[in-house]
């Protein structure tokens, strides 16, 4: 099984240096990924979903910086790389497709040579035919004209550019690719075939993907299991449906609800109370305490919650109400 | 309930500068069909949503009304008459009577004043004679609606200090305070987080239900739309598509775009799993309109006479209207 396992995060901590003091943006998150598998991470802005995957690639800004905990991808850790280290790993083995396709392109350079470059860079001993050769093809894997590849970003939609972006993601055929927000820009319909072409791509490569998203429609459309995330920290995690269904958390509880249901009564749907928590000077106790509408007591204010099995089908919750004595 | 806005033929054309040659020695113009030809009513005390992708010419729409883009050909009323846009006098009151709310609350909002002068600037234009005690009344009055609450606490604060959440609350208390009879409100919670979404929703519905405001909500979110809504269009490439109730989005649709539309959308937590009918292609250019029914070249059951007649939108049963020569419903399609 552990021949299996992609991704393994233990403990990470990634903090921010600013002038107020330090923001703990990633708190403590541990997350397992296999080989093959989908898992999305999800939560409101500001609750370390990007923190956590740009601490995967190190692509952090200069004030922030992992302060401890493991990432261990394919047996080899990679939190404590240096710069240099990471290179290797970057793209080659773990790609990431970035929110707004259109600025993550150089708008002055064909697309060919973007993708051409980026092949060549980390294999030198690649002729620049091959290279556009391999171009052609993953074109064609993205559902892309590769009589197009020579186009400027700016000539082409925003759902082709978006596709070019996976295709660039895909160019080193790596083990890992993160999506950050892929499809949010995007109208309804492409959005649709985004998705469409991701799931497709997943079962054809056996790709294994972390999808960032606030979106849990699009969670539940792509990904195997799911992280919910609340003030940098894993508030429940496990299968999609599972999560969705039987949901333990009260902040997950809030998040489902906060989709409206079109099947369902015409009832105008709950939001969440309040603002997310301060990460400079977070509350002793859990995190959503001020915010949740179950609140049990003492206990919530005081003690942070740990993560605890509540089935054997991979899922576990931080929160007090459930663990040993309840149910 | 009588009609406050109504639509007549309206068409919203833009002509766009195409190089010298083109423009003044062939004498060809390039023009963009933003809105090609609409009708529609939109009733005192209503949520009206007008559904669509980028493209589809919503906004143009909603901006057409308010007189903020000039109207190329048709009819615009308001109140039963035509908007009078020449007349100063008109324009004044009809500014004061029609409001709009912005999509980026962070760029409709001046970052120079402070909440207080945001809010209270409408009333100051509009020559309203109020003593300073009175318009601050007025100002925490609109804060307080909008929930910003205590209202007193805002006035002093500048946007930046205040959520985005926050700032399209100011955005709504500026336009509660003239007291309207009209709002466009143009993808007002699309910038939000979907945890906030719902307060900023139901602010509209409270002013529907207190004041009787007709309320315009442009979106491509059709799932909102569907719960706020008193009547939704469906818009493609200039064209109203379909007018009907909400139920049109879940599952009522007769014409194939909104069929497709509605299909992609995913409901968390729902059993009912809708086959998802993705379309190829993206949305033509509205340059370069197709001939026809303009959805025919996506379209997954189109036949000889899409391509050559553009269909009428037609009452297909009591408040229910499409554009299409063959409509039916969605699951008798196989």
């Amino acid at each position: 099984m552990n021949n299996d396992r992609i991704l393994e995060v233990r403990d990470l901590k990634t903090y921010f240096k600013i002038r107020e003091g330090i923001v703990k943006a990633v708190d403590g998150v541990s997350f397992t990924l296999e080989k093959g598998e989908s898992l999305g991470l999800v939560g409101e802005s500001g609750c370390g979903k990007t923190t956590t995957a740009l601490s995967i690639i190190k692509l952090l800004s200069d004030n922030g910086y992992i302060e401890s905990g493991e990432i261990v991808f394919k047996g080899i850790n990679l939190a404590h790389m240096t710069e240099e280290e990471i290179l290797t790993h970057r793209w080659k083995d773990i790609s990431m497709i970035f929110q707004g396709a259109m600025n993550s392109m150089n708008p002055v350079m064909k697309i060919s040579q973007q993708i051409t470059e980026v092949i060549r860079l980390h294999e030198p001993q690649v002729t620049l035919e091959e290279a556009r050769k391999r171009v052609r093809e993953l074109f064609k894997l993205v559902n892309l004209d590769p009589g197009l590849m020579d186009s400027y970003p700016h000539e082409f939609s925003g759902g082709m550019r978006q596709r070019a972006i996976i295709a660039m993601s895909l160019a080193l055929n790596p083990s890992l690719i993160i999506g950050d927000e892929p499809t949010t820009a995007l109208d309804v319909m492409v959005q649709a075939q985004i998705i469409d072409l991701i799931n497709d791509l997943r079962k054809k490569l056996g790709m294994s993907m972390i999808m960032i998203t606030h979106d849990l429609s699009i969670i539940a459309e792509t990904c195997d299991r799911v992280v919910v995330m609340y003030g940098g920290k894993v508030a429940e995690i496990g299968p999609v449906e599972e999560i969705i269904r039987n949901y333990r958390h009260p902040y997950t509880e809030k998040l489902i609800k906060a989709f409206p249901n079109i099947y369902g009564e015409r009832e105008m749907v709950a939001s969440i109370p309040g603002v997310p928590p301060n990460l400079i000077d977070p509350p002793k106790g859990c995190l959503f305490a001020p915010r949740c509408h179950r609140k049990i007591g003492k206990i919530c204010d005081e003690v942070a919650p740990e993560l605890k099995a509540v089935s054997r089908d991979r899922h576990f919750v931080a929160c007090h109400l459930w663990g040993e004595g309840h149910e | 309930m009588s009609n406050l806005v109504e639509l007549k033929n309206l068409k919203i054309h833009f002509q766009i500068r195409s190089n010298f040659y083109e423009e003044v020695i062939r004498g060809r113009k390039r023009i963009i069909k933003a809105v090609d030809d609409i009708n529609l009513v939109i009733k005192k005390g209503e949520i009206f949503s007008l559904v669509g992708e980028s493209g589809s010419g919503k906004t143009t729409t909603g901006r057409g009304i308010l007189q903020l883009v000039k109207k190329t050909d048709g009819e615009i009323l308001f109140d039963s008459q035509p908007i009078d846009s020449r007349n100063s006098g008109y324009m004044r009151r009809f500014r004061e009577r029609a409001q709009m709310i912005f999509q980026d609350p962070y760029q409709s909002l001046n970052p120079k004043f402070t909440v207080r002068d945001i809010v209270a600037e409408p009333l100051q234009l509009m020559g309203r004679s109020l003593s300073a005690g009175e318009q601050e009344d007025r100002v925490i009055e609109a804060l307080e609606f909008a929930g910003l609450k205590p209202g007193r606490e805002f006035l002093l604060r500048y946007p930046h200090e205040i959520s985005g959440g926050q700032r399209q609350r100011v955005s709504i208390a500026t336009c509660f305070i003239m007291d309207p009879d009209f709002i466009v409100a143009d993808e007002p919670v699309s910038m939000l987080d979907a945890s906030v979404r719902a307060d900023i929703l139901k602010l509209f519905v409270a002013m529907k239900a207190q004041k009787n405001t007709s309320i315009l909500f442009i979106t491509h979110d059709l799932s909102l739309a569907w719960l706020i809504s008193d009547r939704i269009a469906i818009m493609y490439l200039g064209k109203i598509v379909e007018i009907g109730s909400a139920h049109l989005i879940a599952g009522g649709a007769l014409h194939p775009y909104a069929q497709a539309l509605t299909s992609v959308l995913t409901v968390v937590g729902s059993d009912i799993k809708r086959k998802r009918i993705v379309l190829e292609g993206e949305t033509p250019s509205p340059m370069n309109i197709p001939p026809g029914c303009r959805f025919h070249t996506r379209c997954p059951h189109v036949r000889e006479k899409c391509l050559v007649e553009e269909p009428k939108l037609l009452e297909n049963e009591p408040g229910h209207f499409v554009a299409c020569h063959y409509p039916r419903p969605i699951e008798s399609i196989t």
